[in-house]
């Protein structure tokens, strides 16, 4: 892999692409559009991982849309793809269909192999063996919570996964709307929701189903941000509670978070008008906290005005370089990116199909 | 009893250049089952994980959708031709 430069992995609903930088992240290489032609695959690619363990190798959750998700990964850079052999399917007797790959994450790093994928309808898939074959967890599969999970508006979806540092087998994983949901020995799972509101029911904190869009933890580990469908919240303590920290935030809503990768009080988010769900004020911005959700400050240089732009929940990433490199990527097709921790950010790319995510480190 | 799948439009890339394939069985249901066995990558693109044809592929046998007939019990001759077809999106990009 790009050892030195940063490698940016865009999702679109007509494929995907790499983009590839130098050292200074000055110049850029693009590769693609995959899934967008005759690979046996042509769909719309919701998210994609980067797993530096195993030499590189790139995940993509492909959705077709007619036929099921299917898995496809590459340990060339897109040169050639192999699909998985086993993809991730329901076990019949749980009644569910698979219908899309929402979210893919590497496994730890002393577990070769492992990789896990949230999927629509709310579960969680893991493979042993590099994303060649997939299983349920039955854990979450059959969860007694199940029947009072609701759908988002995107789908009943399993769309965040954060490994927990604290624990062998521990998890989060984010559902919406359904919550967080935490385990420490992926059978037994338990939601870790109390203090997050939920604005659109009766009951405004319920244990669960809560319409939770992205969350982070913190590069120490120690701290979890969370965007909620309303509200933003950070939890030290493992998600056992959280606090709301929109104060300051001209809006709480939006979908993408991304957390800073060597600083542990610092995250990034981008606040979105409601009901519109574009830029507020018709200024692209991104949020960025340095003191944990205290204070905000809305970064803009080099992003446009007049701008209507829609931020998915995985439009938002950083490069895991220092000063980071933050990535923003729009439904209307363009990256913006900064090299510098989001001080000053420039076009990466445009006029690319509609980009539902961007991830990186 | 042999029947033959024969794919068209996207779905032919995931068998070959004729996009042909010929399985065993008296009724869909069993020439799917055949197929899913014989060939878990291209019956898995025609079937979900319970065996129930996608929503968005069409199988055709005489010229008719086989949710016109008896669904996956319509019953096969020997020899019967199979079509299935990816149902083409309009009004989406």
């Amino acid at each position: 892999m790009n050892s030195t430069g940063a490698t940016v992995l865009v999702g679109t609903t007509k494929g995907a692409f790499f983009f590839i930088s130098d050292p200074g992240r000055r110049n850029w290489k693009a590769r693609g559009p995959f899934f967008a032609s005759d690979m046996g695959a042509l769909g719309e690619v919701f998210h994609m991982a980067l797993d530096r363990r195993d030499g590189g190798r790139i995940y993509a959750g492909v959705n077709p849309g007619f036929t099921g998700p299917a898995v496809f990964f590459t340990d060339d850079l897109g040169e050639s793809w192999k699909k998985s052999s086993k993809p991730p399917r329901f076990p019949k007797k749980s009644k569910l269909t698979a219908k899309n790959i929402w979210h893919i994450t590497p496994g730890r790093e002393d577990e070769p192999g492992k990789v896990y994928l949230g999927l629509d309808p709310h579960a969680l898939f893991e493979s042993d063996d590099g994303g060649n074959s997939w299983h349920d967890v039955p854990g979450l599969t059959y969860h007694e919570d199940r029947r009072g999970w609701n759908p988002g508006f995107g789908g009943p979806c399993l769309h965040t996964i954060v490994l927990d540092p604290g624990s062998r087998k521990g998890m989060w994983v984010g559902m919406s709307a359904a919550g967080v949901y935490h385990t420490r020995d992926m059978e037994k799972w338990a939601p870790r929701n109390r203090g997050i509101r939920v604005d659109f029911a009766p009951v405004k904190f319920p244990e669960f189903g809560q319409c939770v869009h992205k969350f982070a933890l913190s590069c120490d580990g120690r701290t979890l941000f969370l965007q909620n469908h309303g509200g933003v919240y950070k939890s030290e303590d493992g998600g056992e509670t959280w606090l709301d920290i929109s104060k300051g935030l001209p809006s709480d809503f939006g979908f993408a978070l991304t957390a800073h990768p060597t600083d542990p009080r610092a995250f990034y988010i981008v606040p979105l008008e409601v009901p519109a769900r574009f830029s507020l004020g018709a200024q692209a911005s991104v949020y960025r906290t340095r003191d944990k959700g205290k204070s905000w400050e809305a970064l803009t240089e080099g992003l446009p005005g007049n701008a209507y732009l829609t931020v998915l929940r995985e439009g938002l990433c950083n490069d895991g370089l220092d000063p980071a490199g933050v990535y923003m990527g729009a439904k209307n097709g363009t990256i913006y990116f900064s090299r510098d921790d989001g001080e000053h950010f420039e076009v990466l790319a445009h006029d690319l199909p509609q980009i539902l995510s961007v991830s990186s480190a | 009893m042999s029947v033959r799948f024969v794919l068209l439009g996207t779905l032919k890339d995931f068998c070959g250049a004729s996009g042909e394939l010929t399985v065993k069985g008296s009724t869909i249901r069993e020439a799917l089952e055949s197929l899913q066995e014989n060939n878990p990558s291209v019956g898995d693109s025609i079937c979900d994980e319970h065996g129930r044809v996608r929503e968005l592929i069409n199988v055709f046998v005489g010229g008719k959708e086989i949710r016109t007939l008896s669904g996956e019990m319509t019953k096969l001759k020997d020899g019967e031709e199979l079509i299935v077809i990816p149902s083409v999106a309009g009004g989406k990009e």
